[in-house]
């Protein structure tokens, strides 16, 4: 490696670490928001310096596009009064002592004593905690080496989707039951909120402004195009399903914000879809289990269709659940 | 220093400060934002471990954190609701008029990136 490379991961390091310290203790809300998502970004530079593109392509799309709609959208309809812009103004002064927690809404005196001891812990933590991470050894087990032994059995060419998909593929199960049972949670909860009532009566007075909807003409096709090809992809090079449902629940909710006064999606067929990577993994397992030789164990003979069947699937899925999510979330689901 | 160690020290750093924010900040937002600063610390160590090795990067703790980014998204989601909830539960009467300008930007923007 050479010096420039050297500079520019210490500097990527350094400004990760500002912004995550700005995103955690600046005392104004939309502010800490878009400096998560400045951090989300450069997290995503920072693992495509690690050499895992894979986990690059997911964390740009969902750690800072779709937390990011997420978090603005939370920010932004919080019935609860942003802290003002006079309290942080009387508070600017002292900005600098302000410790580790809010001391907006706290009695002074006492809280400040408690927060001077988390945040002298918090540093003798980092210190121990540091120390330790650096002395750990690396693992007796060379995993890589008998994951690339074993690649040409597992149906794919792409390393990490046959960690996911296949020698691990218990995990993305669980994941995408995780994902399913949190989408359902969220809708829920939107049913019957203020939010709920608030945004369908006034919804026939928003305005969608024009350039979102020409953004939205230019943009659909192509990312039709890319989610075809990043779960294509997924089988012989970084892509698979989750950064293509990614991209389709981000270009679900592109849609959602352009036409949600004039479509109206039912909940039914919406429902359909985001069990049915469920559906697919639990059937694929029921069916190894009871056909080959265990569960979600894949004869290297049909693994590559049977993997391309279930991401398929779980590419919808993960749309639509996270697009359910995002939905919930506006509390205009019907 | 090494670049592992960077990461390593870095994701430290990250975790703690994360997770002190979670359990010190009255905030339900940045929690949920301090929540997700502690994710991306956990990422880089798993990351980080998985690259000592200095023959071939391990394939196993990428899926870990791949998975771990789609959890976090759907985790991020269901506290975003429960703490509107709670939010609206706190304030019964809320004042939406200022929010129902310029939202639409704000999403394109969040969306698109």
């Amino acid at each position: 490696m050479n010096d420039l490379a050297q500079w520019f991961d210490l500097i990527l390091a350094i400004t990760v670490l500002c912004t995550a310290l700005l995103a955690l203790f600046v005392p104004d809300r939309t502010t800490s928001v878009i400096l998560f998502l400045t951090f989300g970004l450069l997290l995503a530079i920072a693992w495509a310096r690690l050499g895992a593109p894979d986990v690059a392509l997911a964390e740009a799309v969902l750690g800072a596009g779709v937390t990011g709609a997420l978090l603005l959208d939370a920010v932004h309809q919080s019935s609860r009064p942003v802290p003002s812009d006079s309290e942080s103004a009387n508070s600017g002064a002292s900005a600098q002592q302000r410790s580790i927690a809010d001391s907006n809404s706290r009695p002074t005196a006492r809280w400040r004593i408690v927060d001077s001891i988390a945040a002298a812990s918090t540093i003798v933590m980092l210190g121990v905690l540091g120390a330790v991470m650096l002395a750990i050894g690396p693992s007796s087990v060379d995993i890589a080496t008998e994951v690339n032994r074993t690649l040409d059995q597992s149906g794919v060419a792409h390393p990490i989707t046959a960690v996911l998909l296949n020698f691990r593929s218990f995990d993305t199960l669980m994941e995408i039951a995780v994902l399913v049972a949190a989408a359902v949670g969220a809708v829920a909860l939107s049913v019957g909120s203020a939010t709920h009532s608030q945004s369908n009566s006034h919804a026939s007075e928003q305005q969608v402004p024009a350039v979102l909807t020409s953004l939205l003409q230019v943009l659909a096709p192509i990312l039709v195009l890319l989610i075809g090809w990043l779960l294509l992809a997924g089988t012989t090079r970084p892509g698979g399903a989750f950064q293509g449902g990614a991209v389709l629940a981000a270009a679900l909710i592109l849609a959602f914000l352009v036409r949600h006064r004039s479509r109206s999606v039912s909940q039914k067929s919406i429902s359909y879809v985001l069990v049915s990577g469920l559906v697919v993994f639990v059937a694929a397992a029921v069916f190894t289990a009871s056909v080959g030789s265990g569960w979600l164990v894949f004869d290297a003979a049909w693994a590559g269709g049977v993997i391309l069947a279930i991401e398929v699937a779980l590419t919808f899925s993960i749309g639509v659940a996270l697009a359910a999510i995002f939905v919930a979330n506006r509390g205009s689901v019907r | 220093m090494t670049r592992i160690e960077l990461i390593l020290l870095l994701g430290t750093a990250l975790t703690l400060l994360g997770t002190a924010r979670v359990f010190l900040s009255d905030d339900l937002i940045r929690r949920v934002v301090a929540l997700n600063v502690a994710s991306g610390g956990v990422m880089l160590l798993l990351i980080g471990f998985g690259q000592r090795a200095d023959a071939e990067t391990d394939p196993i703790p990428q899926a870990l954190v791949l998975t771990g980014i789609v959890i976090m998204v759907a985790v991020t989601g269901l506290a975003l609701a429960i703490a509107r909830r709670i939010e609206e539960h706190e304030n019964p009467n809320p004042t939406h008029s200022a929010t129902s300008d310029g939202k639409i930007p704000d999403h394109e923007q969040g969306s698109t990136e």
